[in-house]
């Protein structure tokens, strides 16, 4: 069971470089040549890293493929897939703060406001001021 | 599409046995391939073909257009390779 743990930490860790990596990139040039090349080396450097614990599989339809084909059990393929999500989100949350720092929570706050439909009750009060103004 | 050219490489590189004496280049001809898928599809949709890559900052930036696309897009990619994997590659 430890294993399996480290294993989906492997994959959390290598969907978390390769997305920091783009997304940071992304946000910084724009240019589609320079996020294929951040792409192609920081998946070289995920695959390096994790190929030995988890067999590198970093993204989700990767992971998907292989469970189509029968090379990975489905109950473990899930779990790899969504700590993959987990790290693309922590990235992403990395990224944004790097990039406006203090506003990262805001503005996921502000996407939790935008969907306040979906949310529970006791997190309605926390939402229902207007966010408007929060971003300037 | 761009997924289509991602994961027969990683099926002929690192799956089959046929190409183990390639085993140790096989991370660089799958980041190559992402490099090439990214590329292909980067003047029409943005180049995003991992769903992990557009959920973390569509949910940061709160951009939520035609975000289904990232999903089903590499998902459809991924089941049209293996189709081709196993049909056609597969020895």
């Amino acid at each position: 069971m430890a294993l399996e743990i480290k294993k989906c930490m492997a994959e959390f860790l290598g969907s978390f470089i390769l997305v920091l990596a783009v997304a940071m990139m992304a946000a910084a040039t724009g240019n589609v040549f320079i996020v294929a090349l951040t792409n192609g080396i920081a998946l070289l450097a995920a695959i390096f890293i994790t190929l030995r614990i988890s067999g590198a599989q970093i993204t989700p339809v990767v992971t998907l493929a292989l469970i189509l084909a029968e090379k990975e059990e489905p109950a473990r393929g899930v779990s790899f897939i969504v700590s993959q999500l987990i790290g693309g989100l922590a990235a992403s949350c990395s990224s944004c703060s790097a990039a406006t720092p203090s506003l990262a929570f805001l503005r996921l706050a502000r996407t939790l406001h935008s969907c306040r439909v979906l949310l529970p009750k006791p997190w309605e009060h926390l939402c229902s001021s207007p966010p408007s103004s929060w971003l300037q | 599409m761009g997924t289509f050219v991602l994961v027969p490489t990683i099926f002929m590189v690192a799956i089959d046995r046929r190409a183990e004496q390639y085993a140790k280049l096989a991370p660089f001809a799958i980041s190559s391939a992402l490099t090439a898928g990214v590329l292909l599809s980067g003047a029409i949709s943005g180049g995003s073909l991992n769903p992990a890559r557009a959920l973390g900052p569509a949910l940061f930036a709160n951009l939520w257009q035609n975000h289904i696309v990232y999903w089903l897009g590499p998902v459809f990619g991924a089941v049209l390779a293996v189709l081709a994997y196993s049909y056609v590659l597969k020895e």
